[in-house]
């Protein structure tokens, strides 16, 4: 792949309106990551689908069918046939 | 790697550099073909180990070899967390009430031996006095891949599909639309590296026997209607849309008919997309992947389809793995069955497209308009030799896979104990480097007009007819499955 590394940039120690961002966006990620998303999980329905997940042995953000554990009964079973 | 692309220089030194003596390319399928021989030793090595089980035909005792990977226990990433994120990296013993270490380690043992082996890549490339801003540099990008992989393991965030490599993107860009990304951080954010070196390590799981396992129903669903979508949605942006990228219209044709992700990553590689092209593209992806994984079998269960037909239907059209799992297993065990076998099969496909998308580009795009056609050494010279590793890794696992009798279980030791996992780092590593070397005005171009988001649309809706039709010829019409 090509690469962009032009469009990055150096910012010099007196930029604090960057580093002002990047304390915002982190506070960001820890209000979402520590209450928003664990009151989410906390809900029934969501508690319900999360186990019927795990009951199922299936990660939904899997990338590739080995990364599901899921699959694993079913290539045994068709590679028995 | 882009031929384009300029040697890097450091912080200190900003003079042309040398060109270096071994390519990325043949780095990358060194240090997988590195890791791999690394797990097969230690599986064939040290992880076998006799136990008795009952024969099925007597019921009588018999002794059988099992295989293990010995490294699995020290190889790992973040687990999965609800409530606090200190189960994700320390998670309490029920039985003992204390935290166990052992995530950390692993997490600890991945970081010492991707160090090893990616500044042994490093000071083959560039030599020796590169060696630590490198190691440097690479420390703060796999911390920053490990809070990117402990964002995604939020069980909230895993059960819609938002995979890690969205989570590893929004980091790097935060860091390099805020402060900036300092230039000791250039030196480790490698991004066609990681993801070349990630995409050979994958090969050993691209078993190729496995796209025959639905037989000729499987054949017409996941070979015939992928590639022409693929080839359909392509024609359909450079005539129709006239998208200025030849790649990103590639990458996106690739992502939404094969299988998301994994595909887009490896398309993007094939064809030299550029960083934010493979960005765009996942970020699409994902978004709709969402959506289809909840709309799909509401659609299905509210017309009666049969199962399997909506099983194929499923594994044929939502882009992303795990999302397929999910929403066949709502409509039942037929379904899910159906669904996650045309899924792996389009899983598998990615081998052959890649390798497709690397001989078209190299023939047919980057020709020269008025030369003549490009000679077989000229390919062979402009041709991603990581392709060429990736196909190669994976025809020997298979051959190992389908050759010997303890085949399956030596490839799922050696893929799950090492390479799986560092292949997993490797595409969090490249997503981060994305992020780093990316702004966020670089995407506005691409959405100018909002052409990827129709180009993802009307190659989606194709997608969805063709599917349903041929699920319905093969598994309604010529081939219906018999149900006891």
């Amino acid at each position: 792949m090509a690469t962009t590394q032009d469009s990055t940039r150096v910012v010099g120690r007196g930029d604090w309106a960057g580093w002002l961002k990047l304390l915002c966006a982190s506070l960001a990620i820890v209000v979402v990551w520590g209450w928003g998303l664990p009151a989410i999980s906390r809900l029934p329905p969501q508690r319900h689908y999360e186990s019927w997940l795990d009951d199922h042995r299936i990660d939904p953000s899997a990338m590739f069918y080995t990364e599901v554990e899921m699959f694993e009964p079913i290539l045994k079973r068709r590679e028995a046939r | 790697m882009s031929t384009n692309e300029t040697t890097p220089t450091s912080a200190s030194d900003d003079r042309p550099q040398p060109k270096p003596w071994i390519s990325d390319d043949l780095l990358a399928i060194l240090v997988a073909a590195v890791i791999l021989i690394i797990s097969l030793v230690a599986v064939m090595g040290f992880g076998q180990s006799t136990v008795s089980v009952e024969a099925e035909a007597t019921g009588s005792p018999i002794s059988t070899t099992v295989y293990s990977n010995p490294l699995s226990s020290w190889i790992g990433k973040p687990g999965k967390w609800t409530l606090s994120v200190l189960d994700s990296l320390a998670p309490l013993d029920k039985e003992t009430g204390t935290r166990s270490p052992e995530t950390l380690i692993k997490i600890a043992s991945t970081f010492v031996l991707l160090t090893l082996l990616l500044a042994g890549a490093a000071t083959l490339r560039d030599g020796s006095r590169r060696l630590l801003p490198f190691v440097g540099g690479f420390a703060v990008v796999f911390l920053l891949a490990l809070v990117a992989y402990t964002l995604a393991a939020q069980s909230a965030i895993k059960s819609y599909n938002l995979e890690f490599a969205l989570w590893a993107l929004l980091i790097g860009l935060i860091v390099s639309n805020t402060v900036g990304t300092p230039k000791f951080l250039r030196d480790a954010a490698r991004t066609e590296f990681y993801i070349k070196a990630g995409l050979v390590l994958l090969g050993a799981e691209v078993l190729l026997p496995r796209l025959l396992e639905l037989g000729v129903p499987g054949v017409f669903v996941a070979w015939v209607v992928t590639p022409i979508v693929l080839i359909s949605t392509y024609i359909f942006g450079q005539r129709v849309l006239k998208i200025e990228s030849r790649s990103l219209n590639m990458v996106i044709s690739a992502d939404m008919s094969v299988c998301g992700v994994s595909a887009a990553i490896a398309t993007a590689a094939s064809c030299r997309a550029k960083k934010e092209e493979l960005s765009l593209a996942i970020g699409i992806s994902l978004s709709f992947t969402v959506i289809m994984m909840v709309v799909l079998p509401a659609v299905i269960s509210f017309v009666g389809m049969d199962p399997i037909i909506g099983g194929a239907w499923i594994g044929g059209t939502v882009d992303s793995t795990g999302a397929v799992a999910a929403a066949g297993a709502s409509l039942g065990d037929e379904a899910v069955d159906v669904a996650t076998t045309v899924k792996m099969i389009q899983n598998i496909l990615i081998g052959v497209t890649s390798f497709l998308v690397a001989v078209y580009w190299v023939t047919y795009v980057e020709r020269d308009p008025q030369g003549q056609r490009p000679h077989a050494s000229e390919i062979w010279k402009r041709f991603p030799k990581f392709v060429v590793g990736f196909l190669l890794v994976s025809v020997l696992f298979s051959v190992i896979h389908a050759g010997l009798e303890q085949g399956p279980d030596v490839v799922d030791a050696v893929s799950k104990g090492l390479s799986k996992e560092v292949r997993g780092w490797l595409f969090c590593l490249a997503f981060v480097s994305i992020g780093l070397e990316t702004r966020f005005a670089d995407f506005a171009k691409y959405l100018r007009g909002g052409k990827p988001l129709i180009l993802y649309l009307c190659g989606q809706t194709l997608n969805l007819i063709l599917t349903l039709l041929m699920a319905w010829i093969m598994f309604g019409w010529l081939f219906p499955p018999a149900r006891s």
